[in-house]
């Protein structure tokens, strides 16, 4: 048992891979955060008046509100004025016409972080909308999937190319009053990416976004907005990286998602921002309002989430299920190891008849990481045989860590069948014997049994990323002998 | 945490007022009286926005403008008879003090106490001192401070080490009808000594359809090797409101049983917590069935501090016509507490379309080696199951009460105690009137 023991200091030890800061001038804002931010934000994107009055409505409202206090995490108040709220790489001011244009800088960045934006690495078949501080750097493979219909492009292209989509979708899954950091997002979100599949359509390749924090003391705020219409179908990946700084950053993303009759949007999340070293200097603080609604019959949603980063996660991508026969699924691991902590989960919210929901949920706990399953499961008076499994496991690695389970479940309609199971274990010395008398090494042994009891989350990924992911949580937990 | 707390205005008033309480001659219980009030005066009653209270909602409490009671009123010998429990040695509560009269203590063994709080301080003082608020979590909550500060009397048992009881203790409460809303604040305090054995059964019991706020604390002690089985039977009146709180702290190989059993009450709300102690031994079973408007919350915590210690936790519950159950079960695993097994269960039925279910079942883990579980349902009867009792012949009625009743019945059928089971069940098919489900079937 020491030895692995000494192996699992050696694992954890490991330095996070994606901790280097790109040295590239930038254009930020100020810290601090009034009207006129929020004005000079709205100008510099030149956007339309009705989403700077939103913005203002929203910034007025987030004034009025409570930080929320009740989840399971704890950190030190964040001053919300000592936060820049604008920060984009100085050679993106003109607005570069095509990837040629972009600053090799930034296309090296992304090169190291193994993003492939140049177009001829068609190989990887997947369209990247690259996001680096506050606004997209580039976004590929555009004309091929502009010939299928599909439209695919950061926030802002989408806010001045597509004005009336934005104006009738934006906000009407996650509204600009709906919690603390989605009101604050509302009010200064500087980029994102806007995806519409239009009806019928079955987008032709994998979406994915990649967000990279660079700049110091700037908060995040994107905002993602996915819209699929009758009868289309769109898988969308993303992934996140930042570099290694002693101070905490802030990162509140808003992703709504609005699937119409017979739509089917898959999305996946390869959570890597960086956590915070072995005593729990740093990191990113990733608050994230995650909804998708269901709006049509037979509609289907299914978000898979990865979260290896981040020194504290604390978001719950939600399903509201109003088409009958709509279907919404949540499959998570969540590692926390040092002094990360997790407060995660998902809200699975039944109004359509014959409604169903899966959630299957994974915590691994090393270290001094606190893990917490948060869940909620409505049934709403209407949803007739409405139907939820919930299935929650933790992993414990070491004695320090802690791994909890805070399930709510709320039923009005007597037809409807829910079930909840949770579990906590370790890996077991009986489990590890068997494999090193086969002569598995410790080690292998243990990340064998780590990726078995994630291979429910990990066979919902695309191949691309079930690779990455396996790869992140060997890399965090390889040798860890509890 | 910035928390709204319901304006307690009137219920400090009260407190105020108060003068005649038990041991108001005894400086140690005035100021442990005088801290609670204090402290009821900064946090109020618990209001829904607090995470513990989300689902229930006690506004009605605070509106109602409940008065104090100041002495018992009348039970008839027919009600009492209702009440009491064949073979048991009887302590008679009604409105919140003790009567003597209608109370039988038979003769206990050398050093066994068994009697009433205003009773025993005289005899006792120095056992009930050691005991009162030694149990309840502090902060205290909004309703411990509140009985703290205005109890009038409750049961005071102390098991002598050794000693077996053999025949069960019960408690029972009675509640009569007053022309005024009025509020009994009860606080029993138990202690099993060392290898001990007892059984305790707390009923409470309202006359009619009267309306009243009963509030009570257990504060429950179980020495190591003891073995303390405790029932609660909640019979109170369709329009009662039930506040309870059963407290223990478990020793060295302690085993505590508690059974609770909720059929009363327009609101009702019960916190079961457990403080358990090395290798000890943890049962929390629990049945609830509520009908028309009634509000039925159970709250437990399993509080593993120390390690190979077991729990096991099973609540059913049956909910009917416009009535609510609310479920809440929380196992904390200290860092000490390796080796635990823990197990919770929380299985609810939906009988009607406007009934509703909340339940968090949750687990709160700091340790590694240990194995804790949880499960919930919610969901109605079985198709498969009503369709094979069809084919036998059951009318559709007949087979949907023949599976709610053993569903419920799985919980009865727990209680070791004969004439206690046979109350139970008595009070349980009561709620089966249209099937007429006989007693002496069972």
């Amino acid at each position: 048992m020491s030895a692995s023991n000494e192996n699992l200091k050696d694992m954890i030890g490991q330095e996070y891979k994606d901790g280097f800061v790109t040295d590239i001038e930038s254009d930020s804002f100020e810290s601090g955060l009034n009207e006129d931010v929020i004005r000079k934000l709205s100008a510099i994107k030149e956007e339309p008046e009705f989403l700077l009055e939103w913005r203002l409505e929203a910034y007025r409202h987030w004034l009025t509100m409570e930080h929320p206090e009740w989840s399971f995490v704890e950190f030190p108040k964040i001053d919300f004025q000592d936060i820049s709220y604008y920060s984009a790489p100085k050679s993106m001011a003109d607005g570069p016409k095509s990837l040629d244009e972009v600053d090799p800088e930034l296309i090296s960045t992304y090169n190291k972080l193994g993003i492939p934006l140049e177009e001829q690495m068609r190989l990887a078949g997947v369209a990247v909308d690259a996001v680096f501080d506050s606004v997209s750097v580039a976004t590929t493979f555009k004309d091929k999937l502009y010939e299928a219909g599909v439209i695919f492009c950061s926030f802002s292209e989408a806010v001045k190319e597509h004005p009336e989509l934005i104006k009738q979708y934006l906000g009407t899954v996650v509204s600009q009053y709906d919690n603390f950091y989605a009101a604050l997002n509302a009010a200064v979100f500087s980029d994102g990416s806007f995806v519409y599949i239009p009806k019928g359509v079955r987008c032709p390749m994998e979406l994915s976004t990649y967000f990279r924090i660079n700049a110091a003391n700037t908060g995040q705020f994107e905002r993602t907005l996915i819209v699929a219409e009758e009868g289309s179908h769109v898988s969308y990946l993303e992934g996140c990286t930042a570099p290694m700084r002693d101070e905490n950053q802030l990162h509140a993303a808003v992703v709504e998602l609005v699937i119409l009759k017979d739509a089917e949007i898959k999305y996946s999340t390869v959570q890597n921002w960086y956590p915070g070293d072995e005593n729990g200097v740093g990191g990113i603080y990733n608050f994230v309002t995650k909804r998708a609604e269901c709006r049509g019959d037979n509609a289907k949603v299914s978000w898979t989430q990865v979260e290896t980063g981040s020194a504290i996660t604390w978001k719950y991508p939600s399903v509201v299920l109003k088409g009958d026969n709509s279907i919404g699924e949540f499959y998570s691991v969540a590692l926390t190891n040092n002094y990360q902590q997790a407060d995660t989960g998902t809200k699975m919210i039944h109004h359509g008849k014959n409604t169903s929901s899966t959630i299957i949920s994974k915590g691994i706990s090393a270290g001094k990481g606190q893990n917490t399953y948060r869940g909620l499961v409505k049934i709403g008076r209407k949803a007739e045989n409405a139907r939820n499994y919930t299935q929650c496991d933790s992993l414990l690695m070491g004695d320090q860590c802690g791994a909890h389970t805070f399930p709510y479940i709320e039923t009005k309609n007597p037809s409807a069948t829910i079930e909840h199971e949770a579990s906590t274990s370790k890996i077991s010395e009986d489990q590890l014997f068997y494999c090193m008398q086969r002569g598995i090494s410790a080690e292998d042994a243990v990340s064998m049994i780590v990726n078995g009891f994630c291979k429910e989350v990990f066979k919902e990924l695309p191949m691309e990323f079930a690779v990455e992911a396996q790869a992140l949580l060997g890399i965090s937990l390889e040798g860890s002998v509890g | 945490m910035s928390v709204t707390h319901l304006p307690t205005a009137h219920f400090e008033t009260l407190i105020a007022k108060e003068k005649s309480l038990c041991g108001s001659d005894l400086n140690w219980l005035n100021s442990l009286r005088k801290k609670a009030v204090d402290e009821f005066k900064g946090t109020g009653f618990p209001s829904p926005r607090e995470e513990e209270w989300r689902y229930t909602n006690i506004t009605p409490i605070e509106k109602s403008q409940f008065g104090l009671n100041k002495k018992a009123g009348n039970v008839d010998a027919e009600f009492l008879k209702t009440v009491l429990i064949d073979d048991c040695h009887h302590l008679v509560f009604v409105d919140g003090f003790y009567q003597a009269e209608l109370s039988s203590v038979e003769t206990l063994a050398e050093g066994v106490v068994v009697s009433s709080v205003s009773e025993g301080l005289a005899d006792n003082e120095a056992l009930i001192k050691s005991l009162l608020d030694s149990v309840v979590e502090t902060p205290a909550l909004g309703f411990v401070n509140f009985n703290t500060a205005l109890f009038t009397d409750g049961a005071v048992i102390s098991i002598e080490e050794n000693t077996v009881i053999e025949k069960p203790i019960q408690v029972a409460f009675v509640s009569t009808k007053k022309s005024a809303l009025s509020i009994s604040n009860c606080r029993n305090l138990i202690l099993a000594k060392a290898s001990s054995k007892a059984t305790i059964i707390e009923s409470y019991h309202g006359i009619d359809d009267s309306c009243y706020l009963s509030n009570v604390i257990s504060e429950i002690v179980v020495e190591s090797n003891a073995h303390l089985s405790h029932n609660r039977l909640q019979v109170e009146s369709l329009k009662a409101y039930h506040i309870a709180g059963v407290y223990s702290r478990l020793e060295k190989d302690a085993i505590f049983k508690q059974y609770n059993y909720t059929f009363g009450g327009i609101l009702s709300r019960a916190e079961i917590h457990a403080e358990l102690g090395t290798a000890s031994d943890c049962s929390l079973d629990g049945l609830y069935i509520a009908e028309d408007h009634q509000h039925m919350d159970n709250h437990t915590r399993l509080n593993h501090a120390q390690p190979h210690a077991i729990s096991n936790e099973t609540y059913k519950g049956i909910m009917n016509d416009r009535s609510r159950g609310v479920f809440q079960g929380r196992i904390i695993v200290a860092q000490d507490a390796q080796k635990t097994d823990a197990k919770m269960n929380n299985r609810n039925l939906l009988l009607s379309d406007t009934a509703e279910a909340d339940t968090k079942p949750q687990l709160e883990i700091y340790a590694d080696d240990v194995k804790c579980a949880h499960g919930v349902t919610v969901g109605q009867l079985d198709d498969a199951a009503i369709f094979y009792l069809r084919s036998r012949g059951a009318d559709e009625a007949m087979a949907k009460n023949m599976l709610t009743f053993a569903f419920a019945n799985e919980m009865v059928e727990r209680i070791d105690y004969q004439p206690l089971r046979l109350k139970v069940l008595e009070e349980l098919v009561k709620r089966f009137p249209q099937q007429g489900m006989k007693l002496e079937w069972l």
